[in-house]
């Protein structure tokens, strides 16, 4: 008597349900173990580029404020991380004919303040008072300056910006990585520099 | 028979289907993982990028500044800002332009710098300064901006660029990143030979730019001020003439004192002195100077011209310091035993202008001559030789015979200035694009005075007295009125990065950002 079903259309046995079913597991554990490990990536990367654009923007906005400044104050309010004087732009600055330019009257200040891990900076003068963030989740902030032109010397200041990334899954070495977040940078104050030259250097400017 | 023939197609389908689905579930799994990685590539490449691009604008914006004070530092070289000398007119500064990118030296294109340059007249100065506005410009095709979102931009967050702009261009886009900076310009004049050599430090009366070798312990240098008499003569107050301000300076990194006496202090810019155990007084390593070139006399009359002086001459000296007696001549070549002289004055002083455009060369028993009451200022276009007799200053006094070389064309160092006489030697020579060889073997002469040059190499026995009444010569003059100071060159008297904070302004073009 034949068989009612060939051979070739029988159903899988138990034990070949068995071993599929497992390796179909095992195929789809680790393709969701690769989708979530993936998608937390992606998220700590987006974070982390957040956090490295924030270091761009902050330490662009520190280098075009001491570079252009012509004063470092100093302040007793801790908020204050930074407080520097830069030339109220006008059109017409003041020459002299010994070599010192001035622009407007009286200088535009730049402050920068911590607000929680937040960075603003305020720049205020007669006409004007704004403030902006400019970094956010930032766990140390520190600005040193040197102003020795009396020493005949030039004024400089040297920063340096820890961020404090969201990672969502952070890894044990946290506080250590943290580190390396670290911007630094050590800038010449010019607009100091060239009225320190025009008035102390007799290879500038000098009239007959 | 045959219905098992038509189940058998079906449940083989059945088995079919279900790879397929798994397989196009695992492709979908892997091209979501694809997906994912070039979607954190392509961002980090796009910030990347942009702040590239937002460093190399600031580039741009600096080159275009140095461009343009470089214009006026050639046009100064060239005289430019002399009484005569035509300054640089509107339609070559002043204005907007572009610069080309070969002009900035930039490696592609897609960078320019647009200056603008204003001229400004100053009350009390005698050169005008300029107010020099650069934007540069740093550009790519098909870069879209980073990922921006409205709440970040109007929070001053999220920007890589504070002044991106994401300009659609017909089917293309243009990520364009640029900065603005303003400097002014101020002219740096000329200042005396006091200025030059002396720095709140000390004073030095040998300078070279380059460097200064000084080969022998037998060199010596000190210093003494004809003012007062002549060198080491005794003064009213009972001290002697004489002081320890005879300095050696470079403005280069080397000063090989070969264990000369200097009485002075060392001076290098930067770099070491050798051989200075006799140095008496300090060592300095922050020296610079700028040492104005000389430029060939453009006389429009001039008294005397003939190819070449030989010996037995004598020329009429009888003009005044404002209205010198000029001569003009190839070269002068005096040998044997003849002399270039100049007649007397019976009172007072004369003054003579001499420009050799060739070479001078002064050997054997042949002299010039400058007598009493005679000022000669002559200037050197070629080689100085200048050995035997040599220059006799009759007058004692340095100041009465200064020496210029100038800039050759060739370039620095292509001519040569060589003091190797017998007898003493009073002048001031200046010669900063020229090599000065002092002495060499056979010499016995002191020489009282000053000497700047490009190089300056001594050896034989040297006694070099610097005079430090030439303090209030300037050695770049080279106008007719001794009291009129030139431009030496234009420096840099403000330096502002410009941001209008409140001109963010944020539109959207074509689903994208844009931040100006």
């Amino acid at each position: 008597m034949k068989p009612l079903i060939p051979s070739q259309a029988r159903g899988l046995s138990l034990a070949e349900v068995m071993v599929t079913l497992v390796v179909i597991t095992a195929m789809m554990i680790a393709l969701m173990a690769g989708v979530l490990s993936l998608s937390s990536s992606f998220a700590s990367a987006d974070d982390y580029s957040r956090a490295q654009e924030d270091q761009l923007n902050l330490s662009d906005f520190l280098s075009l404020d001491l570079r252009r400044a012509t004063n470092i104050v100093t302040s007793n309010d801790t908020n204050v991380l930074l407080r520097v004087e830069i030339p109220t732009y006008t059109n017409n600055p003041t020459i002299t004919s010994d070599g010192r330019v001035t622009y407007g009257t009286t200088p535009t200040t730049i402050t920068y303040t911590r607000s929680g891990s937040d960075i603003r900076r305020t720049e205020s003068n007669s006409v004007t008072n704004i403030t902006i963030r400019v970094a956010r989740d930032v766990s140390d902030f520190d600005v040193t300056s040197t102003n020795n032109l009396a020493a005949g010397g030039v004024a400089v200041a040297s920063n340096r910006i820890v961020f404090d990334p969201r990672f969502r899954f952070p890894h044990a070495d946290y506080n250590t990585n943290r580190q390396l977040t670290a911007v630094q940078s050590y800038l010449l104050l010019r607009a100091r520099k060239y009225q320190s030259d025009a008035t102390t250097s007799n290879s500038v400017p000098a009239n007959p | 028979m045959k219905s098992n023939n038509l189940i058998r197609p079906a449940k083989g389908h059945a088995t079919a289907g279900s790879v397929l689905i798994a397989a196009l579930a695992l492709l979908t799994g892997l091209a979501v993982i694809g997906g994912v990685l070039l979607t954190n590539v392509a961002g980090k490449y796009r910030a990347a990028h942009q702040a590239m691009l937002w460093q190399e604008s600031l580039n741009a914006a600096e080159m275009g500044v140095d461009v343009v004070v470089g214009r006026l530092r050639d046009a100064a070289s060239a005289g430019a800002f002399r009484s005569g000398g035509t300054v640089p007119n509107v339609s070559t500064l002043n204005g907007t332009y572009t610069l080309p990118s070969t002009d900035l030296g930039m490696h592609r294109a897609g960078f320019s710098a647009v200056v603008t340059v204003q001229n400004i007249t100053v009350s009390g100065a005698s050169a005008p300064f300029y107010k020099i506005t650069a934007t540069g410009r740093a550009q790519t095709d098909a870069a879209r901006a980073s990922k921006t979102t409205a709440a970040d931009a109007g929070s001053g967050l999220g920007r890589v660029l504070r002044q991106l702009t994401n300009v659609d261009s017909g089917s293309s886009n243009t990520l364009l990143a640029q900065r603005q900076i303003e400097v002014v310009a101020a002219p740096s004049m000329t200042g005396s030979i006091g200025s030059l050599t002396t720095d709140g430090n000390g004073a030095a009366g040998i300078i070279g730019d380059l460097y200064v070798r000084m080969n022998n312990h037998n060199v010596l240098t000190d210093s003494y001020n004809s003012t007062y008499g002549s060198y080491n003569a005794t003064l009213a107050n009972g001290t002697k003439n004489w002081a320890e301000n005879g300095g050696v300076a470079t403005n280069g990194q080397l000063v090989e004192a070969g264990s000369a006496h200097i009485h002075g202090d060392v001076f290098t810019n930067n770099g070491t002195a050798t051989g200075a155990t006799n140095v008496s007084g300090d060592i300095y390593d922050d020296f610079y100077r700028e040492l104005p070139p000389v430029i060939a006399p453009t006389w429009a009359v001039a008294d005397y011209t003939t190819p070449t002086i030989r010996k037995n001459t004598t020329l009429d000296a009888t003009g005044t310091s404002t209205s010198p007696t000029r001569y003009v001549v190839d070269s002068l070549d005096i040998s044997g035993s003849g002399a270039l002289t100049f007649t007397t004055p019976s009172s007072g002083e004369v003054y003579v202008e001499l420009y050799v455009r060739g070479d001078v060369k002064i050997s054997g028993q042949g002299e010039l001559k400058v007598p009493v009451g005679v000022n000669l200022k002559m200037y050197v276009g070629g080689n100085a030789d200048i050995t035997g007799k040599g220059m006799v200053n009759e007058n004692s006094r340095p100041k009465n015979m200064l020496l210029y070389g100038i800039n050759p064309a060739g370039g620095p160092g292509t001519k040569e200035f060589k003091l190797a006489g017998n007898g003493n030697f009073t002048g001031f020579v200046y010669a900063p694009d020229h090599a000065a060889k002092l002495a060499g073997s056979g010499n016995s002469g002191d020489f009282f005075g000053a000497i700047v040059a490009e190089s300056i190499f001594m050896n034989g026995t040297t006694s070099i007295h610097y005079d430090e009444s030439l303090a209030s010569i300037i050695p770049g003059e080279v106008d007719e009125t001794a009291d009129t100071r030139d431009v030496l060159a234009y420096v840099k008297a403000s330096w502002l990065e410009l941001w209008d904070f409140p001109s963010f302004v944020k539109t959207s073009t074509g689903g994208k950002y844009r931040i100006n």
